[in-house]
């Protein structure tokens, strides 16, 4: 899900590296210092969660475990990502240092949907087995909505959107189902340890 | 009569002898290079598209085509120079290498150390905890000196 250096063209790099700028500027305003550690946990998950490679057919896809993120940090996500991506392009050669922007703005804006979406929904509901089911669809459809904005950044740069959108959404079907059973699992275990972090009435980030 | 079929049926032999030029043979060649191209969990790329740039000549390709099942793609340089492959899967992996060919052989450019997976994973999150850690750290401060 990463973009490599050299792929998109100078204007969609700078969009990128702008709109990550204003998410990475609001998670901050939003993050307490009582947050940080979550924030840094999950900022870790994720830095460890994209090296678990799933080989699918001419291509090779990873888990991301960006829906779990959103879920439970909501704008943070932004500067979470942000560290997470810049320390993989650092060490991995993961994306890389231009294309920075892009990938957090790709990965982190469909974890701040989830975090709504999620809020929404848990408010009316809350039984076990609902908070699974809508944990797991969105953390499912935060990898589509991440592979869609992949599609359009690598559109912008040219290339057909309809062929590409088809090969990445089919490339990441594996990467859905599995960060969906993930995310799903890991909101059903938080609604049993500590459910007031998934509580839609508590401020996005206590301080 | 009988001299214009034996000229035409001349003229005809000749023409038939001369157009084996039509004709297609292959020979083996030597001497070829390429790049291999893997994931960084060592799966090739394969079937990606791969482009071949000339030296000196940046702007527009010499050859195009695919990797192969193993993730190779091999040419045959006809001069000396920095050869650039660039191979794309299509989904945002990109990778762009440069051969430097002297005398058709291919000088190696020592290779920048990569940093084993298991440390990089170590000392990634120690910095992330060491990033989040800071800034929590500034936080406090700064409120602090805020509360005063």
């Amino acid at each position: 899900m990463h973009i490599s250096e050299g792929v998109l063209s100078g204007p969609v790099l700078a969009s990128g590296a702008v709109l990550a700028a204003v998410g990475i500027g609001v998670g901050l305003r939003r993050m307490s210092v009582a947050s940080t550690p979550r924030t840094a946990m999950l900022s870790a998950v994720f830095f460890v969660g994209s090296l678990i490679h799933i080989p699918f057919g001419p291509s090779n896809v990873h888990l991301i475990l960006n829906g779990i993120a959103g879920i439970l940090l909501g704008w943070t996500v932004f500067p979470a990502l942000a560290v997470a991506l810049f320390l993989q392009a650092l060490m991995f050669q993961f994306g890389g240092l231009t294309v920075l922007g892009v990938n957090t703005v790709n990965m982190a804006l469909p974890g701040v949907v989830a975090y709504y979406l999620f809020r929404l929904v848990f408010g009316i509901a809350r039984r076990p087995g609902i908070v699974f089911g809508l944990a797991a669809i969105l953390g499912a459809l935060t990898v589509l909505l991440s592979g869609l904005m992949l599609t359009a950044a690598l559109a912008l740069g040219g290339r057909a959107f309809l062929g590409v959108a088809v090969g990445i959404v089919v490339a990441h079907v594996p990467v859905m189902i599995a960060d969906g059973l993930v995310t799903g699992a890991a909101a059903l275990f938080i609604l049993k340890v500590r459910p007031d972090l998934l509580e839609p009435s508590r401020p996005e980030v206590p301080t | 009569m009988r001299r214009c079929v034996v000229h035409m049926a001349l003229v005809w032999t000749c023409a038939a002898a001369a157009a084996h030029g039509h004709g297609i043979t292959a020979d083996r060649v030597d001497g070829g290079a390429g790049v291999r191209a893997v994931y960084d969990d060592g799966t090739p790329v394969t079937f990606s598209e791969a482009r071949l740039f000339a030296p000196g000549k940046e702007d527009k390709p010499v050859l195009t085509g695919t990797t192969d099942r193993d993730g190779c793609f091999m040419f045959r340089p006809d001069t000396n120079g920095v050869w650039r492959v660039t191979i794309d899967d299509g989904m945002g992996h990109a990778v762009t290498k440069d051969l430097q060919l002297d005398g058709q052989v291919i000088a190696h450019k020592p290779e920048r150390d990569r940093m084993p997976k298991r440390y990089g994973i170590v000392t990634g999150l120690a910095l992330i905890f060491g990033v989040f850690g800071w800034f929590a750290f500034l936080r406090l401060k700064l409120s602090g000196r805020a509360g005063k």
